[in-house]
């Protein structure tokens, strides 16, 4: 009988429509904060969650109040403009807002305890150059006319976007605004001179790597933006013990912990619900179970430290995170990526075409060990000198990408077929300082067009770039292609610049003679590591980097020795032993068969005795 | 009787002991060229005499069925006053610790997640794959492996206890057939039977090693590449397996091997119970259903019209060889523990029982995998294929106390390899004293430390695919004494046993 009470309260307990969905506009932020709902969500309420995503704040808005959704996190800022309410004079604050959505059936719960406010953003180097301080002072900067780089959204954003931002400073648009998702292209945007201000988001996970000036709101145009959990009243009422858990959210997250986990998604590629769970652990919020410690092992991406490849590490690892959904990503820095890759320290290694390659015995050899799998992006060599002089671009004392850098082989390989031996090895930013100092004469620097190193360095504009020579053996740099940059692609850079370009590239291990029948069975768990990617796997990974390249052939790649090799056994012989075995066995199977039916009178006898 | 077998091991001892020392030397110093002409060597034989592998081991098979249905099923081996000198589950335990041991640890998560991301039959990663993975697996680690250990100890066992020959391979040869190639032949039955007997473990030793190598840094964070860890553990096992080689067969091994199979039992108890039990259950039964449905197909398809036969070469004929390379050693031990029994009996406890619990440890293990994949958080396909030997501690995690299976799962793999050389220094005492089917103490630890000395020696050469081809340098020609032995059992059953006799 207890047991039927006992089964009937289990099965009335998971009867009930105890589904949470929580919402989420799109942006990084809000997919951690979507997830972080939903963990603390099913950990502490025993309902189960799901994610919805609504494209915008309005719909977000309409899902909350029409029941699609049952909580989200909104902002003070962003839930004032956006509800059609007037609150007057009085400043925007949660008690304010509060009340103004009783009515709606609505309730903001406590601030998380970060402000995600709007940051109109400057190169630092600019901004002081100009004594632009505050989004006032942006007018005297060209006659109120701005080049403006900013997300699609701000465009719409009625009370707080674009145009009001505009309209309020006494600012007009030059040109069309730039849309550009990506925060950290926009500030470049600012850096190479494209536009003359961004619109960012305070908490911007990659803006801790940026140098920017965020201009003072002396109009106070932004109201603040503090993050708090929306939900609707009738949702928290009927879910037992939801406002309970959402209340431990109270002053969970501040500005730092909110950049730190956008930086985890955007730069670093962690999948939301990963730095999710991490951080509500890490934070106490949800208890810890006890096997947590190696719950999924990661996926490894190698880079080189002596490497700069900058965004394109977060390419490569939001790529992997795209094909290994279900790990994490992460990547290392190591002496080598290739043999790091070999001995399983890592998956995968980021690096650039140059890695494959090495001269030995005055020969260029491929290193057949790894093969390529996706084209991450490209970098190219820029000679770097002092602006006006006549002297040919690689005269004088000439240094290189700090010894051991895949920049700095690219570019003594290319020296070297020009007879020149560089000077000197260390990185690229001391290189700059050496040449706009005059201690060395040029500087050869492996970086992707438009890097943000040497576009601060022509910014001054005692540097420029110059084309790379004319170089005959192109066979000595197989892995060069000649490029163009196009004029504009740094500040102060007036005509297009000729050079040579190589591709970056996610390498895995390669397809080898490792099927050999000797290398399964059972006990061939030793060893079985660094097993080439699937050709899934590696097709996967070029689609997800966005790059539709594929790699160059001249690289040994997962590409060109698909599909499998075919066997290049000279047929005759192998024809010739096979069928003599064949043979053989024959013969054996024909002995045996005669072996066994053979009559032998004079020894049965004798085996007969012998047997019981 | 006596006297032939005598002049034999004096012939086949100033044979053997040059040969091992070459290839011992040749592993060692010359890793590169021995694992060279190995794979060649395996590689020709695969290509070319595929279907003779394929059908020897279904062969064998069908064979042990036949005997065990036919009217020669009731016949003992031993005579008719003769009683099993171990209790069935001890039987049991002990003839599983020595033909599966560690490989059904490290591979129990990992081949049917291999076979799901990729194997001939199926879609890469769907349910369907998901069928066959477990049904390939199964076909791997099933009947056909204890098919060809059954047939090996069955015809030894079958002279030895009924014909009172020594207990050597070469006796059913000298026992059946007349000739004056008889001699010679089964003297060097004998020889390779020896060396394939040493290498064989020697190699299973260095790669056991190797694997708890692998294991302990992943669970307690040892560096995997340690040599001093892999001395040590070295040391450590030869102690072990010295003192219980010292003990007789009874003390040592029995006990080993029923810890080692009721750790195994648990182990699996609890994995089943703490994943998804039900799930798990349905996909043994559904499992049991495709292999049993499927095994003809499985068992005589080489897929000459496409491009699958690369994989038949890597897993089912590489699987099929390495039971043979482990034959006479497993063989000869199972045989020793099985004087008794019937025939009938013999080939229903070899067959069937350790085939149905190596199929639920693929259910249940590999089910957990798939689950994973299926319904669950997934990401072990992808850690397969970084590292055979991570999935299955990445399984581990997944369940509670993942700290504690990885401490027993490690436990188990040294029992499971002090239980392996133990046998070995056994069977190895056994065939070096003519036979006997008690070796003198002193023998078997010679045997011991001799086994101990070349393993290390093979793990401080650290070329894994030199001990790989040195573990399997005498399944080939061992294949054809296999052949030669049935040939013997069939026509000296038929003789002793004409049907009008019943």
């Amino acid at each position: 009988m207890r047991r039927a009470v006992a089964l009937l309260a289990v099965v009335a307990a998971c009867s009930g429509p105890s589904e949470i969905r929580v919402g989420k506009k799109a942006f990084a932020e809000q997919d951690v904060l979507a997830e972080v709902l939903v963990q603390v969500i099913e950990s502490k309420t025993g309902h189960s969650a799901r994610v919805v995503p609504c494209v915008d704040t309005f719909g977000c808005q309409q899902a909350l109040r029409a029941g699609q959704i049952d909580v989200m996190v909104e902002y003070t800022g962003t839930g004032y403009f956006y509800s059609g309410i007037e609150l007057g004079d009085a400043p925007v604050t949660l008690a304010a807002l509060r009340e103004a959505y009783k009515p709606m059936g609505l309730e903001w719960l406590e601030p998380i305890g970060f402000d995600n406010s709007y940051v109109v953003a400057m190169p630092s180097t600019r901004s002081t150059s100009a004594s632009v301080r505050s989004i006032a002072d942006v007018q005297l900067v060209a006659n109120g006319q701005v080049r403006v780089a900013c997300p699609g959204s701000y465009l719409q954003r009625p009370r707080d976007g674009l145009a009001s931002l505009l309209d309020r400073h006494g600012l007009r648009l030059l040109g069309d605004p730039l849309i550009i998702e990506d925060p950290s292209e926009r500030l470049d945007a600012t850096r190479n001179g494209r536009a003359d201000i961004a619109i960012v988001y305070a908490t911007d996970g990659v803006l801790s790597g940026y140098e920017y000036t965020a201009l003072d709101d002396t109009l106070d145009f932004f109201p603040p933006y503090e993050a708090a959990v929306l939900a609707r009243s009738e949702s928290l009422d009927a879910q037992s013990g939801l406002r309970e858990a959402l209340a431990t959210l109270a002053n969970a997250i501040d500005n730092d912990a909110m950049q730190r986990l956008n930086y985890g998604v955007e730069v670093e590629g962690w999948q939301p619900q990963v730095l999710a769970r991490r951080y509500l652990r890490e934070s106490n919020i949800v208890p810890r179970p006890e096997v947590s410690r190696r719950k999924v092992r990661p996926v490894r991406i190698a880079v080189a430290s002596t490497d700069r490849f900058d965004d394109q590490k977060s390419r490569a690892a939001r790529a992997t995170n795209v094909v290994y959904a279900d790990r994490p990503v992460d990547l290392v820095s190591v002496e080598d990526p290739i043999r790091s890759v070999l001995d399983g320290g890592a998956r995968l290694a980021l690096i650039g075409a140059e890695r494959f390659f090495f001269v030995q015995g005055g020969e260029l050899q491929r290193d057949r060990r790894v093969e390529a799998v996706a084209v991450v992006g490209r970098r190219a060599l820029h000679v770097l000198r002092r602006s006006g002089e006549s002297a040919a671009p690689l005269s004088g004392r000439v240094g290189v990408g700090v010894s051991g850098s895949g920049g700095a082989r690219a570019a003594s390989a290319m020296l070297n077929v020009l007879g020149i031996e560089p000077d000197v090895y260390t990185p690229d930013a001391t290189l700059v300082e050496l040449v706009a100092t005059g201690k060395l004469d040029a500087a050869v620097i492996m970086a992707r067009p438009g890097d943000a190193v040497l576009a601060d360095a022509l910014e001054t504009g005692s540097l420029e770039l110059r084309a790379v020579p004319e170089v005959n053996r192109r066979d000595l740099l197989p892995y060069m292609r000649q490029v163009r940059l196009p004029a504009n692609t740094y500040p102060r850079q007036d005509s297009a610049i000729d050079t040579l370009s190589a591709q970056v590239l996610l390498a895995g291990p390669a397809r080898d003679s490792r099927d050999t029948p000797l290398a399964s069975g059972p006990v061939a768990t030793v060893g079985r590591k660094a097993a080439p990617l699937a050709v899934s796997e590696a097709t996967a990974l070029s689609k997800a980097t966005g790059i539709a390249e594929a790699p160059d052939p001249v690289l040994p790649s997962a590409w060109t020795s698909w599909p499998d090799r075919a066997e290049d056994d000279s047929e005759t012989d192998t024809a010739v032993i096979d069928t003599l075995l064949n043979f053989v066995v024959l013969v054996f199977l024909a002995w045996l068969f005669a072996l066994i039916v053979q009559r032998e009178p004079q020894h049965d006898d004798k085996a007969k005795d012998s047997s019981r | 009787m006596a006297d032939r077998p005598k002049q034999g091991r004096i012939n086949l001892f100033s044979v053997i002991a040059p040969v091992c020392a070459i290839i011992a030397a040749a592993g060692i110093f010359l890793p590169n060229l021995l694992s060279d002409a190995a794979a060649w060597m395996t590689g020709t034989s695969f290509r070319a005499l595929d279907w003779f592998f394929m059908a020897t081991t279904t062969g064998f098979l069908v064979l042990g069925v036949w005997l065990a249905l036919s009217r020669f099923g009731n016949l003992k081996l031993g005579g008719p006053e003769d009683e099993p000198e171990f209790s069935t589950v001890s039987w049991l335990s002990m003839l599983f610790a020595a033909g599966m041991g560690v490989g059904i640890m490290f591979w129990g998560v990992a081949e049917p997640l291999t076979h799901f991301s990729g194997a001939p039959g199926s879609d890469p990663g769907t349910v369907l794959a998901a069928r066959r993975a477990l049904v390939i697996t199964s076909f791997h680690w099933g009947l056909h492996a204890w098919g060809v250990y059954a047939i090996a100890a069955l015809v030894l066992g079958y002279f030895a206890f009924r014909k009172n020959t020594p207990y050597l391979p070469g006796s059913p040869i000298r026992s059946a057939f007349r000739g004056r190639w008889v001699n010679t032949v089964a003297t060097v039955a004998d020889g390779i039977a020896v060396l394939a007997v040493v290498f064989g473990v020697a190699g299973a030793i260095t790669m056991g090693i190797f694997q708890l190598r692998a294991g302990l840094s992943v669970v307690a964070g040892i560096d995997a590449n340690s040599m001093g860890v892999a001395v040590a553990l070295l040391v450590v096992i030869v102690v072990a397996y010295m003192t219980s080689a010292a003990t007789s067969l009874d003390k040592g091994i029995k006990i080993l091997s029923n810890i080692n199979l009721s750790l195994a039992i648990l182990l699996l108890l609890f994995v089943l119970l703490a994943g998804p039990t039900a799930y798990l259950l349905r996909t043994f039964v559904t499992s049991v259903g495709d292999y049993v449905a499927g095994i003809v197909s499985l068992s005589l398809r080489l897929y000459p019209y496409g491009a699958d036969h690369k994989w038949l070469e890597g897993w089912t004929l590489t699987y099929f060889i390495w039971w043979i390379a482990w034959a006479p050693f497993v063989g000869v031990f199972i045989a020793r523990i099985s004087k008794g029994r019937t025939i009938r009996e013999f080939v229903i406890g070899v067959l069937i029982v350790p085939t149905a619990f190596s199929l639920l440890w693929f259910a249940v293990f590999g089910g957990v995998g798939l689950h994973e994949e299926l319904v669950g958080a997934g990401g072990l396909t992808s850690i397969v294929r970084e590292d055979v030997t991570l999935a299955l501690y990445a399984m581990f995690d997944r369940l509670p106390l993942s700290g504690v299976l990885g401490v027993v799962s490690l436990i188990l793999v040294f029992i499971f390899l002090i239980t392996s050389a133990d046998s070995a220094t056994f069977v190895l005492g056994m065939l070096t004293s003519r036979g006997s089917i008690d070796p003198p103490r002193r023998r078997k630890l010679v045997w011991g430390i001799s086994l101990g000395l070349l393993g290390g020696a093979l793990m401080i050469s650290g070329n894994i695919d030199a001990v790989r081809a040195i573990s399997i340098i005498g399944a080939i020609p061992f294949t054809f004494i296999l052949l030669m032995h049935v040939a013997a059992l069939i026509r000296t059953l038929w003789r002793d046993h004409p049907k009008e006799d019943e």
